[in-house]
Order: structure tokens, then C-alpha cells, then sequence
């Protein structure tokens, strides 16, 4: 099984990822637990509750979803390849423009070596294969300890704080 | 110039640290190739034809004695004794190990200096006017806003995995001596009437495959806003920018395919989300940059009589004299002046320089100016606060050291890249070409009848050698595997900015110096007083050198 990672803590990730091309036509088909393409996700949302969650290409356009975040608890962004960064983006402008308080997982092909940026962006859950070094993994979440930037980690760039 | 406190020295010194975790990780197999690619990449270095390179980042060209030093012993200890000025003010090792390449980034961070977004798909070292703070015609410092937006892209985490390489500039003098038609972003500082700092923003100009010049996409943003307005436009492009085909990467392609009004309105709307974040410039922060670069303690000096003996002695030595004319700037503290050292004698690949050469630029630095040298995006090296009165002094020093080659603006002041000496992406080699010119123009008096003269090469279309806009720009193509050499005129880096036009079929190797004596044999024969090759070129336009050179040439 795979997987959930987090600063300081992992466990199974027993959610299921559904393919755009799987065939569902009702709500009752879908168990909890399951994040769901971003357009089916849209079509069903009335239906699902906040244990559905729904996943994001990169190519995405987050303002679709605006108005069901209050009913999302788990948004997931999809590396395709871990050089297309455009879920950085996503997910920040998730948590800064949208308030966005809930779970955002990073599913997919992402490389252990992002996950302080990715982390500074606004995600949350990592989702791991289960032979991962998870030490190291920790290690790379705390890579620096001090960043020039605001992001979502910290509201205040460093020249804001310097005494 | 800028000096460490304990945070940037912290966040040096963690890059350092997972750095060496990284090449552990690779070095034991447990990270693949393609993922150590971007990561090795944002820390400088590349795997070239025969050797890895090392680019090391020199911010805006700054360097002092100290660094300096730092470079000859790591050139001496590392790598073959001898580095590369690059045409981004950096440097570049040629033969450093892999496996010794964060020990030499730890010794670099002893002196504050990194190779952090030197390469890869990131936001890279902003670079600007080698004559910052001492240009007679400089409007507003820009080394304060280099410091600010060096910090803000440093480790930038959500623009690290751009579609493709992101490069800005910025200018705070008339003549724009900072390319910023052709950069990624290229700023112009400007005071408004009531006195008010800001930046004019050009987005989209580049050279490469498919050159271009960069369009304004705001007349004035207050200097306050500069870091939230280069994250709106950052945004934009991350979100945008083509990912399918990386010769349709760049910001350019995206500015062209949404057109320059629909980019700038989506670039606004984001920034109406980020204007008023903590990313707002605090006049507390620009103040603290600007603390950074006040004026040396310059002497109050007789202007005029040091101005006098320096005629006098110029009028006693035709070799002083050309050099003046050549190297030295003027400067905006009367009693100084501005030199240039150039790296591109006769027989020298353009832009390297030897370890003891770097050793003994780091004496007459500290000796003649302050301790500081900058580097320029021409690749030689300016010691900027020079005293009028020590000039011959220094001048007789930089003739023993190999510095004091008179040719500053002219036609053997190239700028050169590596090529296929040294490059896997090359199509041809440079550096022969470079030197072949270098020998075919070897009068002095010669050079200077021509007067100003860009003459740019690159090794191919990746156009590192910045070809497009050489008033003489030359590129190395690839004909059935053999090494060809198209030739190109009327390109123009500064204010008013232009690309040069192909003048037709490619030559061989062996025939280029010749053509570029018809080139500019043709400029001597058709030039009206005083002009120079650009305004020859502009008015008799480009069919009589094609007439000249393939009449010669058939």
C-alpha cells in the first residue's frame, strides 16, 4: 500500500485515485475515500460529501472549483512529471487566494527533493510509494530553516523580520 | 556591496548541506539520473562535452578582493588554473570533479559567494551595468533592486520548476548597457517628476532561436511594488508558458501567442491579488539594500589639475593615450575614473583569466579601487573608482598582468562563447573564429579608425554568444556535419535595440576573418565622416556588404 506522508508522521494512504477513463454514472458507485477527476468531481459534487475528494492536472484552472471548497476536504494535484511546476502555483493560489484550509495532497510523479517547496506552496499529504527511505524523506522536508520568501508557511518575508 | 548577515549565511550554508545529501543520494544510486539533472543544474553545474562545468554566480557582477582570491585558489585546487567570464557577469570552471563539487561550494560560501540558480529552469543571476553607482548618466543606483530581487528569487518555491530558464535585468542609466530589450524581464528604474522611485517592465525579449525585443508591459510600477509585480508575471508564465516544446518555452513565445495587452491584463489581475500582500517593499528594506552601496570614501581631489597632467601625459605616450581612449570611463565623482580591463588579448580565449591573473587582480583592486572589481556582460572586468592621478600607474601594472589590450568597444572586444571547444549544444567552435579575427585585426591604429564595433559569436543558434545583436554577429551552424559560419549585420544591444539581419550563405572556417575584412573595408570605403558601422550600415543598408562580400567571395 502506499503511503500518506507529512512532516513528522506517515501512514497508509488508503485513498483511491479514479481515472479519468473509469466508468461512473451514479454517486452510490463511489466508495469513500476516492478523489475523483476535476470534471466528474464538478458533475457530483451536489452528491458527495467531504470524504470524496478530487485530483487536479496541472493544467487545471482552480477558479472552477471556488465554489465547492467549502465542501472539499482533500484537493490532490497530479505530477505528471516532476519538472512541470505548475502545481505550485495551484496549490498556493488554492491556500492564498481561496482560503483554501483543507488537504492538499501531492499524488503522482513529484521527487522527494521538492518537498520543502512543496511544503512553502500550501501541500500538506504527500503520496509515497511504500519503499521510500522515509528518514531521509524528513530530512528533505526540513532542508532549510530559514527562507527569504512569504509563502504559505510563513507570512512574513525575511525582510520583514530582520531586526 | 552587499554583506552577509546571519540568515543569508544560514540559508547558504543549508543549500550547501542538501546539496551534499543530493550527491551522496546520486552518487550511491538512489537518485536516477533525470531527477539529480534539475538538481545538480540549480546548483551550477552541468555535464559539458569533456568534463562537468562549475557556473559560479557573481550577483550583478560584484566581486571583491577577498572572493576574488577565493576563485584563484579554487581555479588552482580544483580545477585547471584558469576560469571563464561568462556574458551573465558569472564564471565558469571548465574541469571541476563531481564528486569535489560541494567542497567547493562550501569554500565558496566561506567568501559569500554560490552557484544557486546558475543553470536549470529557474529565476537566474540578475544581472546589470558594469558602471552601476559611478555612471555619469545613471539615474537611480539599480545594485539596491539586484540585492532585493537576488533574495526574493533565491530559493523562490514556487518558481523553480519554470517551463524554461528565466533571466532579468535591470537598468538605471540612459544608455541601457544591461540588454534589458533582451531579457526575460528587463527593468528600467525612473525617478517621476515628484521624485518617485520606479520601474519601467519589459517582458518578453530574448535571443536564442527565435529573437526578440522585449515589449513594455507597464510604464511605471512604484519600487515598492517590484516584488509582488515579478511574482504576478512569474505566475502567469509558470502557469502558462508552453511545457510541450522548449524552443517555445520561453516568456517571448507566450507574450506573442496572448499578445502583449492580454498578458499584461492577465499579469494585472493577479497582481490586484498580490499587491497588498507582506511581499510589499518596505522603505526600511530599501533603505537597508541601499546602505549596502553609498559611495566609497572618495578623496577631494583637484579635478582639473589631475585632468591636465593626465592630457599631458597622454600627449607624451601614444600607447597611454589609445588606452585612455579605449578602456577608460568617465565617472560621476569628479578626481575618477572607470577601467576596463580587458580579457581578450590576442591568443586568450575571450573571458578567461588564470589564477594568478585573478590574484593580481585582486591586488590592484585593493591597491587602486576600493577592493572591488565588477564583471561585465562584455566579459571583461571593470575597476570602477580609480583615481585620475594613479591611472598611468596602474596602467603600466595592468600592461605587465596582460590587462591593458586598448580595445574596449571595438572589433577584438568580443563577445564569445565557448563553442565546440567546450559545449555539448554547440554546432561549431568560437574560440578559433574569436582568435583568427583577433590576429586579422591585429593593428591598433586600425582598430580605432573603425571605432566602436560589436562583433559577437556564438557556437550555435542557443546564441549564447549573444550573435543577434552584434553589430557584426557571426554563428556557428552545422552543414552535413561540417562547421559552417553564417554571418549576420546591424544588430544592436542598447537603447535603440535591433536584430541583426543574415547577410546570406554561411562560409567556412577558413573564410571568415576575410569576409569580416570586406565588412568592414566596405563600412571604411561607404562611411560619411564620423559615422559609425551601425549608422553606415542603417543608411546604406544591408545589399551593399552582401554585393561586397559574395562578389569577393564567388
Amino acid at each position: 500500500m502506499p503511503l500518506l506522508v507529512k512532516p513528522g508522521a506517515s501512514e497508509v494512504d488508503n485513498w483511491r485515485v479514479i481515472d479519468t477513463g473509469e466508468e461512473i454514472s451514479t454517486v452510490s458507485d463511489i466508495p469513500e475515500h476516492c478523489l475523483l477527476p476535476l470534471e466528474k468531481y464538478i458533475e457530483l459534487a451536489p452528491e458527495l460529501t467531504d470524504k470524496h475528494g478530487v485530483w487536479l492536472t496541472s493544467d487545471a484552472d482552480i477558479e472552477i472549483l471556488a465554489s465547492h471548497l467549502s465542501n472539499l476536504a482533500v484537493i490532490a494535484c497530479k505530477f505528471d512529471t516532476f519538472v512541470d511546476g505548475r502545481s505550485f502555483s495551484q496549490a498556493r493560489m488554492l491556500r492564498e487566494h481561496y482560503d483554501f484550509n483543507g488537504e492538499i495532497r501531492a499524488i503522482g510523479s513529484f521527487i522527494q527533493d521538492q518537498l520543502f517547496y512543496l511544503l512553502r506552496c500550501g501541500f500538506s499529504q504527500f503520496s509515497v510509494a511504500d519503499d521510500v527511505d522515509l528518514e531521509s524523506m524528513q530530512e528533505s522536508f526540513a532542508d532549510f530553516t530559514e527562507t527569504y520568501q512569504a509563502a504559505c508557511d510563513i507570512s512574513q518575508p525575511l525582510f520583514r523580520r530582520r531586526a | 556591496m552587499y554583506v552577509y548577515d546571519e540568515h543569508d549565511h544560514k540559508i547558504i550554508q543549508e543549500r550547501v548541506a542538501q546539496f551534499s545529501r543530493q550527491t551522496e543520494r546520486y552518487l550511491a544510486g538512489k537518485l536516477k539520473d533525470e531527477e539529480f539533472l534539475p538538481l545538480r543544474l540549480q546548483n551550477g553545474l552541468y555535464v559539458q562535452r569533456l568534463a562537468p562545468m562549475l557556473r559560479i554566480a557573481v550577483p550583478y557582477g560584484m566581486l571583491n578582493a577577498r572572493q576574488l582570491r577565493k576563485l584563484a585558489h579554487i581555479t588552482r585546487v580544483y580545477d585547471k588554473g584558469y576560469c571563464h567570464f561568462t556574458t551573465r557577469q558569472n564564471i565558469q570552471l571548465n574541469w571541476p570533479a563531481l564528486e569535489q563539487v560541494p567542497n567547493i561550494l562550501a569554500e565558496l560560501a566561506e567568501v559569500e559567494m554560490h552557484a544557486i540558480q546558475t543553470s536549470g529552469n529557474c529565476i537566474r543571476n540578475v544581472t546589470t551595468d558594469q558602471f552601476a553607482g559611478v555612471a555619469v548618466d545613471e539615474i537611480i543606483d539599480p545594485r539596491p533592486y539586484c540585492e532585493i530581487i537576488r533574495q526574493w528569487s533565491t530559493f523562490h518555491p514556487e518558481f523553480a520548476f519554470l517551463p524554461r530558464k528565466f533571466k532579468i535585468a535591470v537598468s538605471g542609466s540612459v544608455e541601457d548597457r544591461a540588454a534589458i530589450h533582451f531579457h526575460d524581464i528587463g527593468l528600467q528604474l525612473v525617478q517621476s517628476e515628484k521624485g518617485e522611485v520606479g520601474f519601467k517592465v519589459l517582458v518578453g525579449g530574448g535571443l536564442g532561436r527565435t529573437p526578440v525585443i522585449a515589449s513594455t508591459v507597464r510604464e511605471y510600477l512604484p519600487e515598492q511594488d517590484i516584488l509582488t509585480y515579478l511574482e504576478a508575471i512569474l505566475r502567469v508564465y509558470n502557469l502558462h508558458g508552453r511545457r510541450d516544446n522548449k524552443y517555445k518555452a520561453r516568456i517571448k513565445i507566450l507574450v506573442k501567442s496572448m499578445g502583449v495587452e492580454a498578458f499584461s491584463n492577465a499579469v494585472e489581475r493577479e497582481w490586484e491579488k498580490l499587491r497588498d500582500t507582506q511581499m510589499l517593499l518596505t522603505d526600511k528594506e530599501i533603505n537597508r539594500a541601499k546602505s549596502f552601496f553609498t559611495s566609497p570614501e572618495y578623496e577631494d581631489i583637484d579635478a582639473e589639475s589631475a585632468d591636465q597632467q593626465l592630457q599631458q601625459q597622454a600627449a607624451e605616450d601614444k600607447a597611454f593615450s589609445h588606452w585612455l581612449d579605449r578602456n577608460v570611463s568617465g565617472h560621476c565623482q569628479p578626481g575618477y575614473r572607470a577601467v576596463n580591463l580587458s580579457l581578450k588579448p590576442v591568443g586568450v580565449p575571450p573571458g578567461d583569466v588564470s589564477d594568478i591573473q585573478l590574484e593580481k587582480i585582486a591586488d590592484l583592486c585593493e591597491r587602486f579601487s576600493f577592493g572591488e572589481v565588477r564583471s561585465t556582460h562584455e566579459q571583461n572586468i571593470v575597476l570602477a573608482d580609480v583615481k585620475t592621478d594613479q591611472l598611468k600607474e596602474l596602467w603600466l601594472e595592468l600592461r605587465a598582468a596582460g590587462f591593458a589590450t586598448p580595445n574596449i568597444g571595438t572589433l577584438t572586444d568580443m563577445i564569445c562563447c565557448p563553442g565546440g571547444d567546450y559545449c555539448s549544444l554547440a554546432n561549431a567552435k568560437s574560440i578559433p573564429i574569436a582568435e583568427a579575427i583577433q590576429r586579422e585585426f591585429d593593428n591598433l591604429d586600425y582598430l580605432y579608425d573603425l571605432g566602436n564595433l560589436d562583433l559577437n559569436i556564438s557556437g550555435c543558434m542557443n546564441a549564447c554568444g549573444h550573435h543577434h545583436v552584434g553589430h557584426i554577429g557571426i554563428l556557428g551552424v552545422d552543414k552535413r556535419g561540417e562547421e559552417f559560419y553564417q554571418i549576420q549585420l546591424g544588430g544592436n544591444q542598447h537603447n535603440d535595440a535591433r536584430l541583426a539581419k543574415v547577410l546570406g550563405p554561411a562560409f567556412s572556417r577558413d573564410e571568415v576573418a576575410d569576409v569580416i575584412r570586406t565588412i568592414v573595408e566596405n563600412y571604411v570605403d561607404q562611411r560619411i565622416e564620423g559615422e559609425s558601422f551601425l549608422e553606415t550600415y542603417t543608411r546604406v543598408g544591408i545589399d551593399s556588404f552582401k554585393e561586397k562580400v559574395y562578389a569577393t567571395a564567388s
